[in-house]
């Protein structure tokens, strides 16, 4: 290959390298060198599924449970009420048999009882899903409880 | 004054301006506390074990100068400054006879040594500075002339580079190549390598020796062959091969190409890609293609958030592009000494200049922020607290702190990540001898609190303010947050269970 060939395909390389050449490196937040927790978890009832921030319980002793965290942005499934925001993180619980009924406890600090924070379930039968108040919570000892069907759980309050 | 004489001398200047005076997070060094702890210990760190890094970093810490880490950290800056040493050895052995050759070999190991990644990587404790040593030293035995009965030593280095860093195993296939007769060597001489390779893995047995004294810092217990399969084998970050979607696959690319141009200017490019074209030896070609595209290849596809630290042999090919498109220029330019004389220190020159712009963008020797971390954290943790750490910053900071340097040892320091192996669990029965462990299949927070009760329960994390909650009566404990650390304490008596609540 000629000196001037190969001069000018290194030319055409260069140009090529500064026009795509972009700052980011592609990387994947959680996989460093100590590895993170599954962000699932599951469990037979009536054991309690302990995902962190919040505490799964059967009340059946007959079942299985699996809990999927679902982030912390309920967007993707449907927008808080108006005004309010998603404040903790959310879940997507299944139970087997569907019928069982679960009770959801939230870790409830002074600075989410300020921000008036409520359990809230996804209503995906409303077309389009909607997130609804789970009535009848129970704050008490830094937690607040509601017990209801399964389904998308989110602890929505004031921004 | 001799060209290795300007090397050690530009590079040491450089290096000892902007090291780490003590533990640092910087230039992906976030493993330094794990590997100074390991190395100090008698320990095993992280997979693959690294027991060649342990063997070398050791001595390192006798230096009666500066702080363990710092210590620690100059084996880095002497690896890599060995590194541009070898290099202009190789360069000067390979141009020989080409004009200028002398001069070019200064430039490209200059080159490599002042490129912002490998500069950076030279001022903190990782494996990756004497990952390039290796690379250059097993490409450059592979290519001398010497007599066969060496065969076995061409396979060893091979070998032995695999013990510090082993994605060295991806440049094995080159010892295939013979560098003075037929493209390939004989089948005698291959199994001579092949043994030779072995000889020097088998450095890993260290590790089950060092694991059999029960170190604080012990990962995988390799006191097993399971267990030293998996430690050896990194078989807890395979997943990670792989992991990337198409679209982060094309950014990375697109990043690799602002690294390229960012360690070597586009005047430095321009001269490697040309001299990549202009390689007339085959073998040079394929050993330099090889090298450069394996890492390439591995660090793109590679889904750590790190794994830019694996192109630094990539850097080191193309310095040898570098240094063949220069000789090439100098044969161009063969009647005409002036101008040859003329590019070769504008080239000089060049790299000088970038050295006070690289050096704000590497520099950490003001860099206390792991010190200030640790520091904080351990004046605020109250006596014999039950501690969960999450992120690798974290964890390796405060065993640095409690496992090497012996601080605060009445604390019970907890990786929540490690909790489901039982290795770790061995390994923190071992540690802390007053920690009650609980018999479960699978070892939460919650079990381990609740069977030690009456100590205090913290959480650190890196990424955002914790809370720690019980769900025991609210008069049975007080709790404290420490915000600017991201540090939440909570002082239970009996402790039926307890979670953690995350504040947005």
């Amino acid at each position: 290959m000629k000196r001037v060939t190969r001069f000018s395909i290194a030319i055409v390389l260069v140009g090529i390298l500064a026009l795509t050449a972009s700052g980011v490196w592609a990387s994947q937040k959680f996989k460093g060198t100590v590895p993170t927790l599954p962000p699932n978890g599951e469990g037979k009832c009536p054991d309690t599924v302990d995902m962190g921030t919040a505490l799964f319980t059967p009340q059946d002793d007959d079942c299985t449970i699996s809990v999927e965290w679902i982030g912390t942005d309920t967007g993707e499934y449907a927008d808080p009420p108006n005004g309010l925001v998603c404040v903790s993180d959310a879940f997507d619980v299944v139970v087997e048999p569907p019928t069982t009924l679960v009770k959801v406890c939230y870790a409830y600090p002074p600075e989410l009882a300020e921000k008036d924070a409520k359990i809230y379930r996804l209503n995906e039968e409303a077309n389009p899903a909607v997130w609804v108040e789970v009535t009848g919570a129970e704050i008490k000892d830094g937690v607040i409880c509601v017990t209801t069907t399964p389904g998308y759980f989110a602890l929505i309050g004031n921004p | 004054m001799s060209a290795p004489l300007v090397i050690i001398l530009i590079l040491g200047l450089c290096y000892s301006f902007t090291i780490a005076p003590d533990i640092t997070w910087a230039h992906f060094s976030a493993d330094g506390g794990d590997l100074i702890t390991a190395t100090a210990t008698g320990g095993v760190p992280h997979p693959s074990g690294y027991p060649l890094y342990l063997i070398l970093a050791r001595p390192f810490q006798f230096i009666p100068v500066g702080t363990l880490a710092f210590r620690t950290n100059l084996f880095s800056a002497v690896c890599t400054i060995l590194a541009a040493l070898v290099l202009y050895a190789f360069l000067i052995h390979h141009l020989h006879g080409h004009p200028r050759t002398n001069f070019i070999s200064l430039i490209a190991a200059l080159a490599y040594g002042l490129a912002p990644f490998v500069w950076g990587q030279a001022l903190v404790t990782e494996v990756y500075a004497l990952h390039g040593l290796l690379m250059i030293v097993s490409v450059y035995v592979l290519s001398l002339e010497t007599p066969r009965a060496s065969e076995w030593a061409r396979g060893f280095v091979f070998g032995i580079a695999a013990t510090n860093h082993l994605t060295a195993v991806m440049i094995f296939p080159l010892i295939l190549l013979d560098f003075h007769q037929g493209l390939f060597v004989s089948a005698r001489v291959f199994l001579i390598r092949c043994i030779g390779i072995l000889s020097g893995l088998s450095l890993y047995l260290l590790l089950p020796v060092r694991a059999y004294f029960d170190p604080p810092v012990n990962w995988g217990n390799a006191s097993t062959a399971d267990s030293f399969i998996w430690l050896i084998s990194g078989q807890i970050y395979h997943d990670y091969v792989f992991s990337l979607t198409f679209a982060d696959v094309i950014q990375r690319f697109r990043a690799f190409a602002g690294l390229l141009l960012e360690q070597y200017t586009w005047v430095g490019v321009l001269l490697g890609i040309y001299g990549l074209f202009s390689l007339a030896s085959r073998r040079m070609l394929i050993v330099t293609l090889w090298l450069g595209m394996a890492f390439l290849f591995y660090a793109v596809f590679y889904g750590s958030k790190d794994s830019q630290v694996h192109l630094l042999p990539v850097w080191l090919a193309f310095a040898i592009w570098l240094a063949y498109g220069l000789q090439d220029l100098c044969e161009l330019l063969h009647d005409r000494h002036k101008i040859q004389l003329s590019l070769a220190g504008l080239l000089f020159a060049i790299l000088l200049i970038r050295i006070p712009f690289t050096f704000p963008y590497v520099d950490v020797s003001e860099d206390f922020q792991a010190r200030d971390f640790i520091d904080q954290v351990l004046e605020e943790i109250p006596n014999d607290s039950l501690v969960f750490i999450d992120g690798d910053e974290q964890i390796f900071s405060l065993w640095y702190a409690q496992y090497a340097l012996h601080r605060r040892t009445d604390i019970l320091f907890i990786a929540r990540g490690l909790l489901p192996y039982k290795w770790y669990i061995e390994s923190l029965d071992h540690t802390y001898p007053n920690i009650n462990i609980p018999e479960r299949d699978e070892l939460q927070p919650g079990y381990l609190i609740a069977a030690n009760p009456n100590r205090v329960v913290c959480y650190i994390s890196a990424d955002r303010p914790l809370l720690c909650i019980q769900t025991a009566s609210q008069s049975e404990h007080t709790s404290k947050e420490y915000h600017d650390l991201n540090l939440i304490c909570l002082q239970g008596k009996s402790l039926p269970f307890t979670y953690c609540g995350r504040l947005l």
